[in-house]
């Protein structure tokens, strides 16, 4: 007496098939998981047979042996429960066999037999669709989640009872059944805020629209209280929302990470993640035992992540940063494997000038000695910034009531066209943005008399060979926002002034 | 003898009965010595068995089953060897099976009997 389902087992956003299998054995009742089950999918063992019991359904006195196969790959967390439950139903002969095992069962069994909602149902679903997988079960709570993925029929479930029922079970009673919904998320909507709240700060917003539009990383330094942070919080509101692939990807990492309102749909708004400082490394690039969990920059993926108190960051975590910036992708080590998560985000970080903050002007009300501003500073390492190519100061807001600025919208709208431009200008070399552009590209392409001021200042000592290359790229951007077809001399200029940063190269 | 004892008693004799239907032949009931009793020794052909019942009024408390633990099959075990060795017959091989019955207030005894327990 064999019972057979499926369900899926992720490692990362890969999802694999994994059969389930039942079988009851003439012996004393026991009730045996084999095949890599982590800690809390062994407990599976006390949850299903309560949601059994709790469904007025038979529990056969036999040993019961579960094997999910393949018995290489790590499974883990409760989200096998409801295919455990219908393979052991199915040896059972409860239920009609031949019809649970064509379906992919995801779900957690409440001790009541109440199917409970499971993170990453998306990249789940997706799975078993890639896998030819014609019905998914899923907890009716997950429903909207599971039908965002096309060509697979999607059968959501409250209780173990009804799906029962719906097997071919005869006397199944559920004792609740009201549907446990997915937590909400309380997710602070980027449409709450626009970049019309920011008063004045003509310089940082023109930075704002740049980086938005060239996909180029950003440093703001300035006094506290100059509206940094408010700056960057409004980044997603002006950058253009996610084409179908990003979304799909983005919404699964929200999905595994347990962050996601399905709600709404796929992700279509970049997500916006500010780590605090305190944060740890695993927090950041993502961990866990066993196999690791997305971090913050792959929440981030497609979106900001936003460092606010930049230095303040250990140099450690900093440092971890400089794999996803690189590669758009970040390759997580553990003791099960290795686990590969999308990485791709947009990096806004927020400085003060010196550890009291005062460092600006002419620096009069600055307490910091010398040496602490310099090495204030430093903890930003070279490689991280290098990858920076907006390095702007933001000043204190100046007068007593500057006019409001632009709204979002309009800024979005010339960020979408300098996109468009510049997405026309590099597909052929595999580029989406001038952030990602190489140096010999740069000053292959670059007019010869634009680039000239570069070179001056170049030779002169005040720009290095990296800054060159850095204040090309965003001159570039510079004439895609103006829509010209390449940067002029003014354009060059204008890129020059936005890495104004103390000096630095 | 009280109540409980009288139902596992009846629940005893049915099983035994049960198991005469089948064609066994039952050697001991409730046999014992010094490290405790066997409910039923039964030959299934040249097969000993010691067979142990769990009787219970209803279903409502799980599976008779299920109160036989390890420890229990471990002792029956060491059991039917020792009641083997006061024994001139020899068999070809032993088995430990446990029964459980279910003996409703009205209606026939369910049993089901589990061979070969370890």
């Amino acid at each position: 007496m064999i019972g057979r389902t499926r369900a899926v087992a992720l490692a990362g956003l890969a999802g694999h098939l994994v059969d389930v299998e039942a079988h009851i054995g003439s012996a004393l009742p026991a009730f045996a998981i084999v095949g890599l089950p982590d800690a809390s999918l062994s407990e599976a063992r006390d949850r299903v047979r309560a949601a059994i019991a709790s469904s007025s359904l038979a529990w056969p006195p036999r040993r019961i042996t579960v094997n999910l196969s393949p018995a290489s790959l790590p499974k883990r967390g409760a989200s096998t429960d409801l295919a455990i439950a219908i393979a052991v139903l199915a040896a059972a002969a409860t239920i009609d066999p031949d019809r649970a095992a064509r379906a992919v069962h995801l779900g957690e069994l409440g001790l009541d037999g109440r199917v409970r909602p499971v993170a990453g149902v998306l990249p789940a679903v997706a799975a078993a669709a890639r896998h030819g997988v014609a019905t998914v079960v899923v907890p009716a709570g997950n429903a909207e989640e599971a039908r965002l993925v096309p060509n697979i029929d999607v059968l959501p479930v409250a209780t173990l009872a009804e799906l029962a029922v719906h097997y071919g079970a005869r006397e199944a009673v559920a004792i609740a059944t009201d549907a446990v919904r997915a937590p909400a998320q309380d997710r602070a909507g980027p449409s709450s805020v626009d970049l019309s709240d920011v008063r004045g700060q003509e310089e940082a917003r023109w930075a704002l629209e740049v980086a938005a539009a060239g996909g180029h990383h950003v440093l703001m330094s300035g006094p506290p209280g100059a509206g940094k942070t408010m700056l960057a919080r409004r980044l997603p509101t002006v950058l253009p929302p996610l084409d179908d692939e990003d979304a799909i990807v983005a919404t699964s990492v929200h999905s595994l990470a347990g962050t996601l309102d399905a709600s709404g749909g796929l992700l279509r708004t970049p997500p916006f993640e500010d780590p605090h400082h305190s944060a740890s490394a695993a927090a950041i690039v993502g961990g866990g035992t066993g196999l690791a969990r997305p971090g913050a920059v792959s929440r981030a993926h497609a979106g900001v992540l936003f460092l606010d108190e930049a230095p303040e960051f250990p140099a450690r975590v900093l440092q971890t940063l400089r794999q996803p910036l690189e590669h758009g992708e970040i390759v997580l080590y553990r003791a099960h494997g290795a686990t590969r998560y999308p990485a791709r985000f947009q990096l806004v970080m927020a400085a003060n000038p010196c550890p009291c903050g005062n460092f600006y002007g002419t620096g009069e009300r600055c307490v910091c000695k010398p040496i602490d501003r310099r090495r204030y500073l430093a903890r930003l390492s070279g490689p991280l910034l290098d990858r920076v190519d907006l390095q702007v100061t933001v000043g204190p807001v100046a007068g007593a009531s500057p006019e409001a600025g632009e709204a979002s919208a309009a800024v979005a709208a010339r960020v979408a066209q300098a996109r468009e431009r510049a997405g026309a200008r590099l597909a052929a070399q595999g580029w989406r943005t001038n952030a990602h552009v190489s140096g010999r590209w740069l000053r292959r392409q670059t007019p010869g008399e634009s680039a000239e001021a570069v070179w001056r200042a170049l030779d002169r000592g005040t720009l290095t060979a990296r800054g060159a290359d850095r204040a090309l790229r965003v001159a570039w951007t510079i004439a895609d926002l103006a829509g010209r077809d390449a940067p002029s001399p003014d354009h060059v200029a204008q890129a020059l002034t936005l890495r104004s940063r103390g000096g630095a190269s | 003898m009280d109540a409980r004892q009288a139902v596992g008693a009846h629940g005893e004799q049915v099983v035994a009965r049960a198991l005469e239907e089948q064609g066994w032949e039952v050697l001991a009931r409730n046999w014992r010595c010094a490290r405790g009793e066997v409910d039923i020794i039964a030959a299934d052909g040249d097969t000993a068995v010691a067979v142990e019942v769990k009787t219970r009024r209803s279903g409502v408390c799980g599976s008779g089953l299920e109160a036989v633990t390890p420890t229990k099959v471990a002792r029956l075990r060491v059991l039917v060897g020792q009641w083997l060795a006061t024994q001139r017959r020899t068999f070809a091989a032993v088995r430990v099976d446990a029964v459980a019955v279910v003996l409703p207030p009205s209606g026939p005894a369910e049993l089901d009997h589990v061979r070969g327990i370890e």
